[in-house]
């Protein structure tokens, strides 16, 4: 497991075929994408926080999402 | 933390509402942790781009009834809408879903992967339509935590 995978998904063809994907979330705007090896697009991780981040110039600097978004707390 | 869950149904279109959860307490954040995608019409080769994004404003639209995942879970601060005739403001897209119409999507978050809101009375997230080969019918049904 190369970096910290933020969820799992699957799609379900009306034949019964599936294709399963991780999914992993940019630390800094919360975007989450699929994990698809050769898809091109390129994304980071960040040397500060050590998490993934999406690839966006805007999360280029490092600014952890619950920084300015707060916690979870219920 | 309290779970809860929306069902909503809406058709496809471009820039096109699903499902929005709107937060209505400063304390309260929005993480989305599953999501279901399904055509609720006759399948056919057809294919849409799903997006789950933050707003800042919110939209307007019919009412959802929340439904609390456990009863003894106290009422949940956001509430959902559907059929949205206006559509919200200030969008940032967190997740594309490109989905066949013959296709059901389920997206599950690990703990602390949640899609989130800002703790904020009139911030959410939204599921939109934003491009579609035609018009048919989907339900949806998202859980979230706050």
């Amino acid at each position: 497991m190369p970096l910290y995978y933020s969820g799992y998904a699957v799609w379900t063809f009306d034949a019964g075929a599936t294709i399963e994907r991780d999914t992993l979330q940019c630390n800094h705007c919360g975007a989450t994408w699929f994990v698809q090896p050769g898809s091109g697009n390129i994304r980071g991780k960040c040397l500060r926080c050590m998490k993934p981040v999406c690839g966006a110039p805007a999360c280029d600097v490092c600014r952890p999402f619950e920084e300015f978004a707060g916690k979870l707390t219920g | 933390m309290p779970n809860y869950s929306i069902v909503a149904t809406g058709s496809t279109g471009t820039n096109t509402g699903i499902a929005q959860l709107k937060s209505t307490a400063d304390q309260a954040k929005i993480g989305i942790y599953d999501v279901v995608i399904g055509s609720a019409a006759t399948p056919a080769d057809q294919a849409t781009n799903f997006v789950i994004a933050r707003f800042t404003s919110a939209g307007t639209g019919a009412a959802l009834t929340t439904g609390l995942l456990d009863q003894f879970s106290v009422t949940a601060t956001a509430s959902g809408r559907a059929m949205l005739t206006t559509e919200p403001e200030t969008l940032t897209s967190l997740m594309i879903i490109s989905l066949n119409q013959r296709a059901t999507f389920r997206w599950v978050a690990s703990p602390g992967g949640e899609l989130a809101s800002r703790a904020s009375p009139t911030t959410g997230l939204e599921l939109r339509s934003q491009t579609a080969t035609a018009s048919y019918l989907v339900a949806a049904t998202i859980l979230w935590t706050e």
